[in-house]
């Protein structure tokens, strides 16, 4: 798939089909996300991928913006303590902004692969946290839910004349 | 009515997750979030009594109506308010229509 095609043709999936999708694949779209760039090369972004139904179940119940039953969870997370140390006290907000442009990596990689993303942001961070067993400083930024796609939504409009200005703004 | 299989606490373990976590993020999350949460509860809990036995006509229209619609909170803000207006008129209807 041409990369603008996929740009332009991705939708936010949140209903699945009950098939699995393969660990490899899960693990290949990660890669991907690990292309992405990062502020000064951070590369501060950790990821859980949880592809075991009952923990899915247990994220979904944490998490009020998953609807449907994914296949799998990809957890976005970055560690703060690295970040700040390796940027100063921008380094919180950099990660944030790496994690989703990782994100955006996967998304589009799920696509090309005839996968369904959505990225969910509605999830209780510390309840995650502890469920996942994650330290302090490994914050979760975004879910990933994914699966093959029960349905594809249409396109929400774009306001491309109402936003972009040349040289200055308006 | 139907006559109903026995209701578990699991039964109801994921809603009540459901409505916790939802009130806990919504402060911080899009207004019409809210609004969305508590259609998503009444989905759920009209799915448990279909799981149950207890078939109605009523409660799957509204169903319906919020399973076709509750997306519109992302793309339509105002279709969406609206929707959420038409439903309330629409619950009048389907009480007369029980009397």
């Amino acid at each position: 798939m041409e990369i603008i095609d996929a740009i332009k043709t991705r939708r936010s999936i949140r209903k699945f089909l009950d098939q699995a999708v393969k660990k490899n694949l899960l693990l290949e779209l990660v890669n991907c996300g690990i292309w992405a760039p990062s502020a000064g090369n951070m590369q501060t972004w950790r990821f859980v991928i949880v592809t075991d139904p009952n923990q899915i179940h247990k994220i979904k119940n944490l998490s009020p913006g998953i609807f449907d039953k994914p296949q799998g969870i990809i957890v976005v997370c970055s560690d703060f303590d690295e970040a700040v140390e390796k940027s100063g006290l921008q380094g919180e907000h950099f990660a944030v902004i790496d994690a989703a442009m990782a994100a955006e990596n996967i998304l589009l990689a799920a696509h090309d692969k005839g996968l369904g993303a959505c990225v969910i942001g509605s999830f209780h961070q510390l309840a995650l946290q502890r469920l996942l067993n994650l330290p302090s400083n490994i914050r979760p930024i975004l879910l990933i839910i994914l699966g093959f796609p029960a349905e594809v939504p249409k396109p929400p409009k774009r306001k491309f004349e109402e936003i972009v200005w040349w040289e200055t703004y308006k | 009515m139907n006559s109903l299989k026995e209701f578990s606490e699991s039964d109801f373990w994921d809603i009540v997750c459901f409505i916790v976590t939802s009130a806990a993020n919504l402060e911080g999350e899009k207004r019409e979030y809210g609004p969305l949460r508590l259609l998503e509860v009444a989905n759920r809990l009209i799915n448990i009594l279909r799981d149950h036995g207890l078939i109605s006509k009523r409660l799957e229209i509204v169903q319906k109506e919020i399973e076709a619609n509750k997306y519109l909170v992302m793309t339509d803000e105002t279709l969406f308010n609206q929707f959420l207006q038409s439903l309330a008129l629409k619950i009048v209807d389907l009480m007369k229509n029980q009397d």
